[in-house]
Parts: C-alpha cells; structure tokens; sequence
C-alpha cells in the first residue's frame, strides 16, 4: 500500500519543481530570520533569487555539526521559543550535544513522515509495534511513537532495557513488529536463547532496525537469530530524527521522502556534488521543517544514491546502507579501515559473534599505528582443542589481513568480556582508556 | 562407564583459575582432576567435578 502516492509516485521532473519551489521558499525564510544563514549567504554570494533550478542547490553554502555546536543550545533556530514545543538532543558522548526544537508543525510532519515510512515497510494498522528504541532526548523513540499511533496501529513503548520484560510482553501482548538498534536485536535474540523463548513460535513477523549503523551480514543474521525479515531505517538529530529513510521489504535502498528532504552526494574531501550512484558523503537539506531547517547539513554518512523507480511502485530516490562515516574511519600505517570492513570478515568467518571491539593506539584523531581486535568465544565457536582454537584465531586474522591489506593482531577473549551496550554500540576504544 | 568432563575457554591471565574456582565454591563443588592447557595469550580448562551435573 501507498499512503501518499501523490508525492511517493511522482515522477522527478515534477518532483524537482516542488523542491525548488520549497527550497527557494526556506532559503529566502532563513535570509530573514537566522543571522547564522544571512552572514552564511552573503559570504557565498547568494541569494534565494540565484535558484533557478535545482541544481543551483550547489551555490548554496555547507552546514555542519561544527556548526551546531557554535550556535549552541538554539542559535540556529527560525522561530521564536514560543512556537516550539518539544526539544529532543543527540547524546553528545564525544562534544556538546545537538539540541533539536520542534514546532508543532513539525511534530505533525514527522508523525506523517513516520506513518508513511512505516507503510512504505509494510506496516499497517493491525500490527503491534512495539517500540524499544530509547525514549527520552534520544528522537528513536518518541519519533517512532507518534508515527505509529498516526498510521492507527498499535504501540508499545517499552523503550530500549528490562530486556526480560520486553520478552513477556512480546509474546503475552502479541507483538508483530520490533523496533529498535541492531544491537539492541541481537542483545533480545540472546536473552529469548537464554529463557528458552522460540521467537518463532511468537506473532513476531518484522523487525525495523536503525540508529547505528550495521552490515548486510549482521542484517542477516539477526534475521536468522529473529526469524524475521528485517528492514533498515535511517535519520539523524540535525534532519529531524528516524524517518529519513526506510527500506520496502524488497531490501534495495532506503527510500527518502524527497518532498521533505532534498538530499545530495558530495565528496568528502573537495565538496563537488557526485552524480547518482557514486559513493560519497550525504548531504541533506530539510525542505518542511519550521523550528530548525538545515541547509546543505554534511551528515559526514557514507552512501549513494539511485533514483530508478523501486519495484514496489515508489519514485523515491533510494539511499543504499551506510558504508561508513567520514569520521569513524580509522588510517592504520596508511591505510584506510571501517570498523563496518572488520564487522563483514568477522561474519564471514563461520561462527563468530559479531561482538567485537577494535582497540587501537593513535597516534593523531584518525591515524593509528596499531590495531588489535578482541573476538568473544561463544559456545558455537569453542572446542577444548586448543590447535583448532588457535586454528580459530589464524583464520580470523589472516581474513582479515587480506580484505583490510594491513595485518592486525586478533585476540580471543571470554564471552561478555566486551561490554554490550544498550545505547549506541561503541567498537573502536582507546587502549589509554581500557 | 563414561566420565563427563568440563571444558571452559579462559585467556591466559593472572585471576582466571581464581575466577572460576571461586563459582565452584560457591556451589559446594570439587575438582577430582584439572588438566590446564595453554597458548600465548588463551587456555583451555578441563575438570572432571565429584557432581557432574551440578558442574
């Protein structure tokens, strides 16, 4: 089913002209209202009259977290304080958070834009999602909240924790869709093993992961864990939130609801826009949002973009996986590495848990001369043969060696040495701060 | 008659042998034998315990 096939099977071309239209009409709003954008245009050269057609999108100047963090707490925002009535924030573990208002026009653009994304995954009004991204500052849970309750299905807002408790009520109140991080997935399928609970055996039918990012092989096996299909969904603090894009259950790209967001690939390194289907990073530009519109945001994300219409009859252009983050990647001796890469040959290698953690010895923010990945021995992978132990640990390492072309030491440790996290999962760690 | 051993995975370091003595203790469980054996930086721990399903 489509909910808005007015602006989900519109065909590009007009597409583009309400963009423009949009982005002209935000752009000329945020000249008036935000110093930030006025001082930012004039610097450039531009003004909202230099639209003219979409591509002109690239006269436009970059914004960046860096940015936020400026204007901290709200210096980026269009509206007075009295027209907002909400404000979530990122976590800021590394720097101040983003502080994110919202009005309550945007409060309902995002509810619709949840209700429709959760369509566009197959969800309908007679499923029991239940919610276990965090409530709170964090936009995963509250966003998909509202967006549930809009579509008219049913929501559980367990939140993310208690995962005992999130399995009773899965299975007494007969949940059909699970939202929450792909960690927090494989956290409930160990617990469910733990308690004897068949996840099979349950009404449990789909599973929509996001928040932090995750391979095509961990996909796959918290399906095979869940016994579900499960679906991406992607979104970020500075957009709005989850609800930037989602995947259809044919699994090809994430579809973006370009009436509200007009996104752009860009290299990282000399900011030219790359054509579709190129690898760079994503570039968002919010096209409705009233309390704290972004121009040009550079999500540091890396993906690409295809714009051929989806098999199920969306014009949608489709975001494939994040790859990586211009900021998570790690330079060993020279050579660049995504902990994504490392996640991938851990997988591959038949058996191991994808509980890992990268430990590396910087040097600088990104460069290392060292890095050591510590593996969980799980009851799958152990034998009381210590050659086939060891055996374990040489395949490990030389996959990885060849797919990562550095070689790097692996070491085997206990189950749960690794500390699992309920929030965002953190894979690379400082051997200062072990 | 067949004997069931234990077998755990530990890494080679100081406090291990300690670690999982102690679990036993705390269920009123001896070792009849202990065989250790050991790489670089893991080990493999056999026990044959006096309550064998308790272990």
């Amino acid at each position: 089913m489509i909910r808005t096939p007015e602006y989900e099977q519109l065909p590009r071309k007009k597409l583009e002209e309400l963009q423009l239209e949009r982005l002209r009409a935000k752009v000329g709003e945020l000249n008036d209202k935000v110093p930030f954008y006025h001082r930012a245009f004039k610097e450039q050269g531009v003004s909202p009259d230099d639209l003219k057609n979409i591509s002109d999108i690239t006269k436009l100047p970059f914004t960046s977290k860096l940015d936020f963090k400026d204007n901290y707490p709200l210096g980026l925002m269009a509206v007075p304080l009295e027209k907002v009535v909400r404000i979530h924030s990122s976590s800021g573990t590394t720097d101040k958070p983003t502080i994110a208002p919202y009005t309550q026009g945007d409060i309902d653009t995002w509810a619709e834009i949840l209700a429709r994304a959760l369509t566009i995954a197959g969800v309908t009004k007679e499923d029991v999602l239940q919610n276990a991204f965090g409530y709170g500052l964090f936009t995963g849970g509250l966003g998909f909240h509202y967006g549930v309750e809009r579509l008219g299905a049913t929501v559980i807002p367990t939140s993310i924790g208690n995962t005992k408790r999130q399995l009773t009520l899965l299975q007494d109140l007969g949940t059909t869709v699970l939202a929450c991080t792909p960690s927090y997935a494989l956290i409930i399928s160990e617990a469910a093993q733990e308690m004897g609970v068949d996840l099979r055996k349950t009404k449990l039918r789909l599973a929509l992961c996001g928040a932090e990012p995750s391979s095509e092989q961990m996909r796959k096996d918290i399906e095979k864990r869940l016994g579900v299909q499960v679906l991406n969904d992607y979104g970020l603090t500075e957009a709005m939130g989850p609800g930037v894009s989602i995947e259809c259950p044919y699994q090809c790209g994430m579809h973006v609801p370009e009436d509200n967001f007009l996104v752009e690939i860009i290299d990282p390194e000399t900011g030219e826009q790359l054509p579709y289907g190129d690898e760079g990073e994503l570039v968002i530009t919010t096209l409705t949002k009233e309390a704290c519109p972004v121009i040009r945001f550079r999500t540091r994300d890396i993906t690409s973009l295809n714009p051929e219409p989806c098999k199920c009859g969306r014009t949608l252009v489709r975001m494939s996986r994040i790859t990586g983050r211009t900021d998570d990647m790690l330079i060993v001796r020279g050579v660049n590495v995504f902990p994504s890469q490392i996640e991938n040959v851990l997988l591959k290698v038949e058996g191991v848990e994808p509980y890992y953690m990268i430990v590396v010895d910087r040097t600088t923010a990104f460069s290392c001369s060292d890095i050591e990945i510590w593996v969980e021995v799980n009851e799958d992978i152990f034998s009381d043969e210590m050659n086939k132990m060891e055996d374990l640990g040489k395949r490990v390492r030389s996959e990885m060696n060849s797919v990562l072309g550095i070689s790097t030491r692996v070491k085997l440790v206990e189950p749960k040495t690794i500390a699992r996290s309920e929030g965002k999962t953190k894979r690379v760690v400082d051997r200062s701060d072990l | 008659m067949g004997l069931k051993q234990v077998s755990i995975f530990v890494e080679n370091k100081a406090g291990r042998l300690v670690a999982i003595l102690e679990v036993l203790e705390k269920r009123g469980i001896s070792i009849r034998s202990l065989s250790v054996s050991d790489a670089a930086e893991i080990g493999i721990m056999r026990l044959i315990l006096t309550d064998v399903d308790a272990g």
